[in-house]
């Protein structure tokens, strides 16, 4: 029974083939996943457009139920369709469709080119097999290793994610496993097989702050050694202050403000972001900046706003934000925003929160060290 | 794990002496008194009856099984209390007591014949149950919501609701006479008895109608869990991070969900193993099938009462035994429990 399932794809892994002249290693275009539920349609995911490349790391950012997971989801092939349906949009990887691949190709694709870990370590791990099997099984699948070879890799690999006592670890099962350990033990998973992207939807949300630190340290430290682009996804703008390239902050399933990590901590345009910024704990403005958390709830996907679809919860708001759609304003960076306000450059001045300015320059010290 | 055994097994003292003793007391305290029921009508002269009561326990005897005359020269009446004493000491050599009829047969000797017969009826009927069942919830799971589904959901609904005798009965009116009549005799299934060498049809052929019925409700119960643990386990997060590792629906179903939803259907049907025991009661009358059952069902209606006592505590015996061996292999699939058990100790 051990070895059902797990016949060697002939095909040649698509990581190895040269990214197209013009395109990126991840392109996503306009991308739209709607849920036809007897409620109505879910529009979970409303035109999320990025592009990724080696090396990066893409922060995700946005309220629980802005279509982060949805959007990975897709992207992995992992949406049950129906009731989802992709209406519109493409997502391509090296220049190829993932959107128009068969599911054999995408079986290929999951697991080794691009890999994924989830919010909560505790159920992410079957409790009935060892950590040992499970870690072999996309390595066996894919590499077409045999099952002692894939054991002393995994036992490599515990080791690689900081796990004590590896050897013997491979033959525990999860429930064996702290909260922190089994998170490592994902990372070591998605690892296996030396994957292109590795896409991390909220790793850190299910555990205690101290190992939060350690378990983006970690992937941060894999990245450096592998060169793998990361797609960070949390609802929390303060966990991926230190490690994104680029960030993408989600609002009701679309991308309401896109640019570098720069751009969104300290020159943020979207009032959403502003928001957002306000509400990251920091002692050293606590005093003078008390948190301030977004009032309200988003809006139901089902049937979203007129206009601008953060409108009911947004200071600013006006009727032309009640009644009109606001269009995409692209900056020369390309940072952009979603707002019928935000080229307006009194608008910004008078509203983004002060941090925003005044913090420019530890930022720019940090940069020179990375450099 | 050992001392986890251990445990287990005196966890069963206390139930096993409360379900005996209970059953005891019901027996001794139904009006009647047991000798009319041994003996009918007939009159007996007093020192046969003296003999009588001497063998079924119910006056103090000496070492050499005569009675013991207090000083008026009546017989002394053992208590209570020591008779089921007495019984429990007996159940240690095999000694159930004696049936009230049959010549007063020893009720081991009489259930010794009439197990075999129980016992190979409920193996072919769990057989039937395990894989008809499991195979049926399981398609049924992963084929949602299809005209299977509907169809499988419907056809438990119903044997579920149904009474297990009228079941049987169905099949038989069906089986063994409709299709009689219908094929002019050429092809039926017999619906009396359990075969022998003088039987119409091979011995295997009498064990379809009965295990059939047995098995009826216990094969419903038995897709509709593996149907609905199915379900469950293909939601748990750990099904789509097996999908995220690039394994296959099917493999998927095989390698990661199928051993979990197992574990509680397993112990359904290990558990459902003394159910049957019991529930052989009913199919075995209908089909006259010569087990425990047919023999209880025959000891209720002539108050034979040792019968029935002997029986039960057989089935209590063997139920708590399949409810050890089916809690030990739990613990062999789940290995959450295998620790968490020998942790805690
Ligand atoms: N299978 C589904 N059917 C219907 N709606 C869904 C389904 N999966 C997700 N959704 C909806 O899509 C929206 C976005 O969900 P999700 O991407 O999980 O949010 P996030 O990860 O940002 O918290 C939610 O409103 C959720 O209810
Ligand atoms: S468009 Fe209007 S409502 Fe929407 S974010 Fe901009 S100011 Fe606020
Ligand atoms: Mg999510």
């Amino acid at each position: 029974m051990f070895g059902i399932g797990l016949k060697k794809r002939a095909k040649q892994d698509l990581r190895d083939t040269p990214i197209p002249e013009g395109h990126h290693l991840l392109e996503v275009n306009d991308l739209k996943m709607y849920f036809h539920t007897q409620d109505g349609i879910v529009k979970a995911v409303n035109g999320v457009s990025y592009t990724l490349d080696r090396g990066e790391t893409l922060g995700v950012v946005g309220e629980s139920g802005s279509g982060k997971s949805v959007t990975s989801l897709t992207i992995m092939g992992l949406i049950d369709m129906p009731p989802g349906k992709v209406e519109g949009g493409d997502v391509l990887y090296r220049g190829k469709s993932l959107i128009n691949m068969t599911e054999e190709e995408m079986e290929s694709v999951r697991g080794n080119d691009i890999a994924m870990i989830f919010q909560d370590p505790m159920t992410s791990l079957n409790p009935v097999y060892t950590i040992g099997r499970q870690l072999s099984e996309g390595m066996r699948l894919h590499k077409g290793m045999g099952k002692k070879e894939a054991l002393e890799r995994s036992v490599e690999l515990l080791r690689m994610v900081g796990i004590p006592n590896a050897e013997q670890r491979v033959k525990e099962y999860p429930h064996e496993f702290s909260g922190g350990m089994r998170q490592r033990v994902m990372i070591a998973m998605a690892l296996a097989c030396d994957p292109d992207i590795l896409i991390a939807d909220e790793p850190t949300t299910a555990l205690d702050v101290t190992i939060q630190a350690q378990i983006i340290e970690l992937m941060q430290e894999m990245q450096q050694k592998n060169g793998n682009a990361i797609i960070m996804i949390t609802h929390d703008l303060g966990v991926v202050a230190d490690i994104a390239d680029k960030i993408m902050v989600m609002y009701a399933g679309s991308p309401v403000e896109f640019g570098t990590r720069d751009e969104i901590f300290y020159n943020p345009i979207h009032p959403y972001t502003w928001g957002l910024n306000r509400s990251i704990p920091e002692p050293a403005i606590d005093e003078k900046h008390p948190l301030t958390p977004i009032k309200g709830n988003p809006p139901s996907l089902v049937d979203l706003p007129k206009g601008c679809s953060f409108a009911p919860r947004c200071p600013y708001a006006t009727d032309k934000c009640h009644n009109e759609v606001p269009p995409i304003y692209t900056t020369e960076t390309g940072h952009y925003a979603k707002c019928h306000y935000c080229n307006d450059k009194d608008f910004v001045a008078k509203n983004a929160p002060a941090t925003s300015r005044t913090k420019t320059a530890p930022i720019a010290e940090k940069k020179g060290a990375d450099a | 794990m050992i001392k986890y055994i251990i445990k287990r097994v005196l966890q069963f003292i206390p139930v096993f002496l409360g379900v005996t003793l209970i059953l005891f007391v019901l027996q001794n305290v139904v009006p009647g008194d047991p000798i009319k029921l041994i003996a009918g009508e007939k009159k007996l002269d007093p020192q046969t009856e003296i003999n009588l009561r001497a063998t079924y326990h119910l006056i103090e005897t000496d070492e050499n099984g005569q009675a013991i005359l207090d000083e008026n020269g009546n017989t002394i009446e053992t208590p209570l209390w020591k008779r089921y004493l007495q019984y429990i000491g007996g159940l240690f050599h095999g000694d159930l007591g004696r049936s009230y009829q049959q010549n007063g047969k020893p009720v081991a000797e009489i259930l010794g014949e009439k197990y075999p017969y129980t016992i190979r009826l409920a193996i072919v009927a769990i057989i039937i149950e395990s894989i008809i069942g499991i195979v049926a919830g399981m398609i049924s799971a992963i084929k949602r919501y299809s005209a299977w589904d509907v169809g499988v959901t419907l056809t438990t609904s119903a044997l579920v609701a149904m009474p297990a005798f009228w079941f049987g009965m169905l099949q038989q009116l069906f089986w063994g006479v409709f299709l009689k009549n219908v094929t002019g005799g050429s092809f039926y299934l017999p619906i009396s008895g359990a075969g022998g060498p003088q039987a119409e049809f091979v011995d295997a052929v009498y064990y379809i109608l009965p295990a059939l019925t047995l098995a009826a409700v216990s094969t419903a119960y038995t897709a509709r869990i593996m149907r609905s643990q199915l379900l469950e386990v293909l939601n748990q997060d750990y099904i789509r991070t097996a999908r995220a590792k690039g394994l296959s629906r099917k493999a998927v179903i095989i390698r990661h969900a199928i051993k979990n939803a197992l574990i509680p259907v397993i112990t359904y049907i290990g558990m459902d193993f003394g159910g049957m025991l019991a529930g052989a009661i009913l199919t075995e009358t209908v089909f006259n099938w010569p087990g425990v059952g047919f023999e209880t069902y025959r000891a209720i209606t002539q108050r034979d009462w040792p019968i029935v006592l002997g029986s039960v505590t057989v089935i209590v015996i063997v139920v708590m035994v399949i409810n050890l061996v089916v809690d030990i292999s739990y613990a062999f699939l789940d290995p959450r429990i295998r620790l968490g058990s020998s942790k805690s100790e």
